[in-house]
């Protein structure tokens, strides 16, 4: 009697699922059944909702588990669940309940096997086990993508027939494989119809959704670890190109050789090469006569390195410093951070070729001119006239 | 649960990813033609909803990296730089004036050529745009997922130059270093991974720089591969693009595995364009079935839509093609009845015919 009950309780879910699916989509209700309606418009129906197999009743049914991170229990729980429910008499639905049965096992399998490696003492407490674990898991070949229903390619013979929904599909390839799940085949006229009973694909794409459901919530402080890393990596070059040291075209031609294809990080060391920047050199050989004037700083080669969060570098260049009253000077400039750098460089100031026969001049370039184009003329302007106002010393 | 997630990602040009009082965001074309394809006369699946009320289309933009490098190029070259080396006689001068000279805007060059140019050549900027991409894939994921749902299903569908990015994006995500020290990648198999993915114009190999395109880990494959990363992989192209005359992606190991398309319709002179790829039933009704869901439109349907004689070889500003080679068929018509020794009446009449002929082409010709 209650075995009777239970199947007029699945029945009136099933027609109550084709039913509106008709109403809602024109559709004939087989192909609605199979593939438009997803599992969640089945919550329509209040005997969805309340269907143990679905993902909420699920995860409430194995929330003690969940909540202490026992993961191998809750499939090693559903796997035993699954091989105790009612099977098929239909033999290609039958054989697609072994097979996802087969799945389930090796699932719990690969579960114990990754709980005694990541967590010996039968309790996934850190972060590090939790990785661990699934890594094991994930190198079996189970995750939240391993229950997602797909679409397997239609065969050439059939240029207008649409991909057949199954599980554990190897959906690039048309011919049929051992270890898929088909929920449709093809009729005559290229037409999906049913593969396997109507019941079986409601219970194995309930089951399955519960799966994914359930990999996701295992999975999701991984997840976020790891899409912060991506987001961090981002926000690191854009300090880099944005607020490092400029770098000209052939600058960049030259610091791609520090990029590391393979790492979402910028490069942590950056060449300088032949990059001219504003300068101001200040003539500190007289104490009663500092001049400062205009140069133009040609760092010839140097290299910086940039800090954890790539907001902040520090390096050196040599440099050329050329100005239009004296002869071009060489030396040498230290950038002690982003906003501060500091110079000295020799000039042959009274050409009797002795470089270094002289005290050196100070100077510091202002790589903060180019940042802003339309600033820089007046900046330029507003300095001058302090600098040129400044009393000879 | 989330809707299936069709990411779409452009190729070269002036891509703006914000819709302006002056251009639309370039979304929005490929959106508008998905839903125009989208057809409720056509097919029952859309008679009370559309494309995209069933599918999330986020668009992947990567054009501002581009014009953000050439906007500091020219402000490094700017008026200041550039006046001052002149002014010093320095021999690099030219150099910076034609940086300060840049206009993103302004020129073809600017606008589409630096893009491929930039990617191919500099590594800098390439990798900076891989992550930009992988960034707003992981940024999409992460806003589209509520615990106690699965993860939600994507697809991709790239073009032109964004078929390189794309490719190198998911390798760059799915095998970065980062993500590969002792962790479980969760970003790619068998947590997570695309349902198909569709590359229009495909210049994975053209553009082809740290990732070889047939090996990497862009590949087809079930979700139990760690070393696949999409169920379905459908590469399509035009028989006269001729982006894609050259190093046309064409696996040769895995060859069975990759869906190959060949277009051969006429709507535009810009055969290249994303739109005149979408506009073609070979390519939409793919990308319906694998995001909406494998029986959201029947086989009667998709061959109903393909039949030339629903959807010709030429229309649009070709649309008179056809018409045309009939009266150049129709002349060399009369030129084989004509006998070899004709009269006069038969010549003035061959020669009234062959110039109302002429005519009628010349009308159907813009």
């Amino acid at each position: 009697m209650r075995q009777l009950l239970h199947e007029l309780r699945a029945s009136l879910f099933l027609a109550a699922i084709l039913g509106f699916a008709t109403a809602a989509f024109g559709q004939t209700p087989l192909h609605s059944a199979y593939g438009t309606l997803d599992v969640d418009q089945w919550t329509e129906f209040d005997s969805v909702a309340n269907d143990a197999r679905f993902r909420k009743q699920v995860r409430a049914a194995f929330a003690a588990d969940i909540d202490a991170a026992r993961w191998s229990a809750v499939f090693s729980k559903l796997a035993a669940e699954f091989g105790n429910s009612a099977r098929s008499s239909d033999p290609v639905g039958s054989a697609a309940q072994a097979t996802f049965g087969a799945r389930l096992d090796e699932l719990a399998k690969a579960s114990e096997r990754a709980q005694a490696a990541a967590a010996p003492d039968g309790s996934i407490d850190t972060h590090e086990e939790l990785a661990r674990f699934f890594l094991s898991v994930n190198r079996a070949g189970f995750g939240a993508q391993t229950f997602v229903v797909a679409g397997k390619r239609a065969p050439l013979a059939r240029p207008n027939a649409q991909p057949r929904a199954g599980f554990f599909l190897d959906a690039a390839r048309a011919k049929e494989l051992p270890g898929e799940i088909l929920l449709t085949k093809y009729d005559a006229a290229d037409e999906q119809t049913p593969n396997v009973p109507l019941e079986v694909a409601v219970d194995l794409r309930l089951r399955a959704d519960a799966l994914a459901t359930l990999f996701a919530l295992a999975t999701a402080e991984l997840r976020d670890e790891q899409i912060g890393m991506v987001t961090d990596a981002k926000a690191h070059w854009d300090a880099y190109l944005d607020r490092g040291y400029s770098q000209y075209p052939w600058e960049e031609w030259l610091n791609g050789f520090e990029v590391d294809a393979d790492s979402l990080e910028p490069p942590r060391w950056q060449w300088i090469a032949l990059h001219p920047s504003a300068a101001i050199e200040l003539d500190v050989s007289g104490v009663d006569d500092l001049r400062i004037s205009e140069a133009l700083n040609l760092e010839l080669v140097g290299r910086i390195r940039y800090d954890s969060d790539f907001e902040d570098f520090h390096g050196a260049s040599l440099s050329l410093l050329v100005r239009d009253d004296i002869g071009p000077g060489l030396g040498a400039v230290v950038h002690l951070n982003r906003s501060f750098n500091l110079g000295v460089a020799w000039h042959d100031a009274d050409e009797d070729d002795d470089w270094f026969d002289e005290p050196p001049f100070v100077f510091c370039s202002l790589d903060l001119f180019r940042l802003v184009e339309s600033r820089s003329k007046n900046l330029r302007r507003r300095l001058r006239d302090p600098l040129d106002s400044l009393p000879s010393l | 649960m989330p809707k299936h997630i069709l990411f779409v990602v452009h190729g070269v040009g002036v891509q703006p990813a914000q819709t302006t009082a002056a251009a639309p965001a370039w979304d929005a074309d490929v959106r508008a033609k998905l839903d125009q394809c989208a057809d409720p006369a056509r097919f029952a699946i859309f008679a009370q909803r559309k494309f995209s009320d069933f599918v999330d289309v986020v668009p992947i933009s990567y054009d501002k990296e581009f014009g953000e490098a050439l906007a500091r190029w020219k402000q490094l070259g700017g008026a200041a730089s550039a006046a001052h080396a002149k002014s010093l006689g320095l021999p690099g001068a030219p150099i910076l004036e034609a940086l300060a000279d840049i206009d993103p805007n302004d020129a073809f060059l600017w606008s589409h050529v630096a893009d491929a140019a930039l990617y191919y050549v500099l590594a800098v900027e390439r990798q900076n745009v891989r992550v930009s991409v992988c960034d707003q894939i992981v940024r999409a994921l992460k806003a589209r997922w509520q615990p106690g749902e699965p993860l939600p299903r994507a697809s991709i569908v790239a073009h032109s130059l964004g078929t390189a990015v794309i490719h190198d994006s998911l390798h760059l995500l799915a095998t970065n270093k980062q993500m590969s020290k002792e962790l479980p990648n969760q970003l790619a198999h068998p947590n997570w991974g695309f349902q198909t993915i569709f590359m229009l114009a495909n210049t994975s190999r053209v553009l082809q720089t740290d990732f070889n395109a047939y090996e990497s880990i862009v590949r087809p494959g079930p979700a139990n591969k760690l070393d696949k990363y999409c169920a379905r992989y459908v590469t399509v192209h035009h028989e006269v693009d001729p982006v894609t005359l050259v190093r046309r992606f064409e696996p040769k190991t895995w060859k069975s595995l990759c869906e190959s398309i060949t277009l051969s319709h006429y709507r535009d002179w810009n055969v290249h364009a994303f739109t005149h790829f979408l506009d073609n039933p070979q390519v939409y009704t793919q990308i319906f079935g694998t995001t909406i869901s494998s029986t959201a439109l029947t086989a009667k349907e998709v061959a109903t839509a393909v039949d030339e004689a629903n959807y010709p070889r030429f229309g649009g500003k070709f649309a008179n093609v056809p018409k045309a080679i009939a009266k150049k068929n129709e002349l060399f018509a009369l030129r084989d009845r004509m006998p070899s020794d004709p009269s006069v009446l038969d010549y003035f009449k061959a020669l009234k015919d062959g110039i109302r002929i002429l005519r009628e082409l010349r009308d159907l010709l813009p």
